[in-house]
């Protein structure tokens, strides 16, 4: 069908140009999706590169020890090899008390970890050598020089002690106490030194155990720190709290609305801006009324923002799958973060517009751009102490001012194990709604005087007095 | 004939500024009409509350037979602050332009290329119009000005910042528009431009209308019904012996060395050349090389009147 475009044909078609103009430009794909797609794969593939710099540890490695007992116990632990399982059990426990913890391992979350854990360990395949007089050690030095040997450890028969240094000593003789030298070829990579240290260190320290007649395993067990597994109870029912995820998850839906909605603000402020400087808005003004040009800048670059926010929010749903984390976000956060972005995208982005039109430069807009910043920075603030108790006076209030509704109730939502009230929901969803409405009028008025000013920027109290004209 | 606009005291202020006082003009399907005025005078003010971009503080304006809001489609126009989207291709930015003017895609493409050759500019549809000069992006924004084919086209200084082939160009399509049946309103204080195309002059001063006629009207009610002479004979002399002949009010020497300058009476009429008793009057006064009727230019008219006007305001403040 071919025929004249009407007044919504001509919304849509400024839309349109916005999207066009904004997020199908090589400076928005490259910036926007380009450099975080870049940071997931460089995300994805650091475990990979890490395991490709990581050498193995292939060689002998003398140990000097005039007690020879050290190096019966390198043995020892490289057989045991035990630094694995103790790294399975802490992934275990961090992964414990999250939402479907207990299909973790079946999942498929936890062996991607492990993967991870295996890419970062270093493989061993060492023959030790046990050296007790130390008069040898020159001859030892030529053969690590040589590459023969991977390295030496000299360990002073002080440091195999039980009992606490004697107080007094100077700092070198204090020194044999704490600490041992260890000899490595030219070549060796930091991750085969840490590989020999963790091993030696380890061995010394069961030494010392058997010296003291103590049950190394049974004293490792006495001191191993135990963890609480916390769960909340109420009328609902127990659900299983952990802290960390309360805290994070807020954080990170909060900061997907702020970038989004900050991001396109940005850009309707500086287009406006660009369409005043190019004097092409007096063009565009005897096409299309100015509410019908801001309402379709608007409607562009809410595509533009939802784009932002459906690939960002899409990443970290994706990586929570991945993790098998995903019953943290449930349909109804979703739904609802929807709806809380629609209101803090009209809030934001037509505010930018009101100040993109009153002035000419971007420059002379900084100083209208603090009552957008505030709207910005106070959920800022207002994370932390909202986050620690998302039921308190303070959140249940500041989500019912308006334009800070959408953070702090995305904050709240998130954040509380208790579900919030419908009525709070209800309520903050109608005030945001209205605000929105009364916001786009206010913005609409400024911006139909606004566009046609030029030079000097209006001051704030200007810009309220342009809602009065005719 | 019906009104392609029709404008009834408006008046519009800018806080303490009061930059269209209470005028009233209307402007008949079909002209091609001039709007005249030196710089502030009000014209793109009027223009803009004719378009609707602005609201006039009093009075009502009507455009089509309705508001501009309602028939935007129907008008085109190319403000004063004129401009395009730099980064946009030239062919994209007509189109987006003729399809906020309401223009169905069908045959649009084919009628960019058609404008862009009548306008000289064949080969740019594809450049991008930070990529033309500052003339060529004027004719760009012209064409995205008409190409939807409105019924009233209003151009504010269609012609500054164009050089004389290209305001020529241009002067050529703005009458071709007109004889198409599209009535067409342009502001300019190029006086010349729009003695050369009007059919119709409107002229404004400080916020009044000082006035509105078709241009014959103008030249027969300020012709100065002065003859140019260039005498052989010493003009001082001749002019002696003129006085007392019928028909000379007055005669003026001195602007040129051979020049006389001689102010005919009521009694003659001047409509179709010199009348010849009044040819062989002057002729018996003295050796003559010409003898012509001064014709009142737009420019003659603008200063008396725009003059007159400022006389008239100054007279008003200081009493």
């Amino acid at each position: 069908m071919n025929r004249r475009i009407g007044g919504l044909g001509k919304v849509l078609h400024i839309a349109w140009r916005e999207v066009r103009y904004t997020a199908l430009t090589p400076a928005f794909l490259l910036g926007v999706v380009g450099v975080p797609v870049a940071m997931l794969g460089l995300i994805l593939l650091y475990p990979l590169l890490l395991a490709q710099e990581s050498r193995p540890l292939v060689g002998t490695l003398a140990v000097v020890d005039a007690s020879g007992l050290v190096a019966p116990q390198v043995v020892a632990v490289l057989e045991e090899d035990d630094a694995e399982e103790a790294l399975e059990r802490e992934l275990e426990r961090t992964l414990d008390g999250l939402p479907g913890t207990g299909e973790v391992e079946n999942a498929g979350g936890l062996s991607m970890l492990q993967t991870q854990v295996e890419f970062f360990r270093t493989e061993i395949d060492l023959e030790i050598l046990a050296v007790t007089d130390p008069e040898t050690l020159p001859t030892l030095k030529d053969r690590l020089q040589r590459d023969e040997l991977v390295g030496i450890a000299v360990i002073p028969s002080e440091l195999l002690e039980t009992a606490e240094a004697p107080a007094g000593l100077e700092p070198a003789a204090r020194e044999r106490y704490e600490s041992y030298e260890l000899f490595l070829t030219r070549g060796s990579a930091p991750s085969q030194t840490r590989a020999l240290e963790r091993v030696l260190g380890r061995a010394i320290v069961e030494t010392r155990a058997e010296l003291g007649g103590v049950d190394y395993a049974r004293m490792q067990r006495i001191l191993e720190r135990p963890w609480a597994r916390s769960i909340r109870v109420s009328e609902t029912g127990e659900n299983p709290e952990n802290v960390k995820v309360r805290m994070v998850l807020p954080i990170v839906l909060m900061m997907l609305l702020w970038v989004s909605t900050l991001t396109s603000g940005n850009y309707i402020l500086t287009s406006t801006i660009e369409e005043k400087s190019n004097r092409v808005m007096e063009v565009l003004l005897s096409a299309v009324s100015p509410l019908q040009l801001m309402t379709g800048k608007l409607l562009g670059q809410s595509v533009v923002a939802g784009f932002m926010m459906v690939m960002y929010g899409g990443m970290a749903i994706l990586g929570l799958f991945a993790l098998a984390m995903a019953d943290l976000v449930s349909v109804w956060l979703i739904v609802l973060s929807l709806c809380y972005f629609v209101i803090a995208y009209f809030t934001v982005a037509s505010m930018m517009a009101a100040i993109g039109s009153a002035v000419s430069e971007l420059r002379d807009a900084q100083s209208l751009m603090g009552p957008a910043m505030m709207v910005l920075i106070v959920p800022l603030l207002l994370w932390m102490p909202i986050s620690n108790n998302p039921e308190s006076a303070l959140a249940v209030v500041s989500g019912f001012i308006p334009p800070l509704i959408p953070f702090v109730m995305i904050l709240r939502i998130a954040g509380s194990t208790e579900a919030i009230p419908a009525w709070q929901i209800a309520v903050s969803l109608g005030l945001g709604g209205l605000s929105v409405a009364g916001m786009l009028w206010m913005c609409a008025r400024i911006f139909r005087v606004g566009v046609l000013m030029q030079g000097k920027p209006p001051s704030p109290l200007e810009l309220l007095r342009w809602l009065r004209y005719r | 004939m019906t009104d392609a606009i029709r404008v009834e005291a408006v008046s519009k202020r800018f806080g303490e500024v009061r930059a269209v006082d209470d005028i009233a003009f209307s402007i008949p399907e079909g002209s091609l009409c001039g709007f005249l005025g030196p710089n502030g005078a009000g014209k793109s003010t009027t223009i803009r509350m004719i378009m609707s971009i602005i609201y006039p503080d009093s009075g009502g304006i009507s455009v089509l037979g309705g508001s501009a809001l309602d028939r935007k489609d129907a008008i085109g126009y190319l403000p004063e602050e004129r401009g395009v989207y730099r980064k946009m291709r030239v062919g994209d930015f007509i189109t987006y332009m003729a399809r906020l003017k309401g223009m169905p895609t069908g045959g649009l493409s084919g009628r960019i290329d058609d404008w862009l050759e009548r306008m000289e500019l064949g080969g740019v549809r594809r450049r991008k119009c930070q990529e033309l000069s500052k003339g060529m992006q004027q004719k760009v924004q012209f064409i995205s000005a008409v190409i939807h084919e409105p019924d009233l086209v209003i151009l504010d200084e269609p012609f500054s910042g164009l050089d004389p082939v290209n305001a020529r160009l241009l002067g050529r399509t703005i009458e071709e528009l007109n004889r198409s049946g599209r009535t067409i309103i342009f502001s300019t204080h190029v006086l010349h431009q729009a003695e050369q195309l009007c059919d119709r002059v409107l002229m404004i001063n400080r916020g009044r209308i000082v006035l509105d006629d078709d241009l014959e009207s103008i030249r027969r009610r300020h012709d100065p019904r002065l003859l140019r002479i260039r005498t052989v004979e010493d003009p001082a002399e001749v002019a002696a012996r003129l006085v007392g002949l019928p028909g000379v009010a007055s005669t003026r020497t001195g602007a040129e060395a051979d020049l006389l300058e001689v102010a005919i009476d009521d009694t003659v009429e001047l409509g179709n050349g010199i009348p010849t008793e009044l040819l062989t009057g002057l002729g018996r006064a003295g050796a003559l090389r010409s003898a012509e009727v001064q014709t009142p230019s737009l420019d003659d008219v603008f200063v008396s009147l725009v003059g007159a006007s400022i006389e008239r305001l100054e007279e008003g403040d200081a009493s």
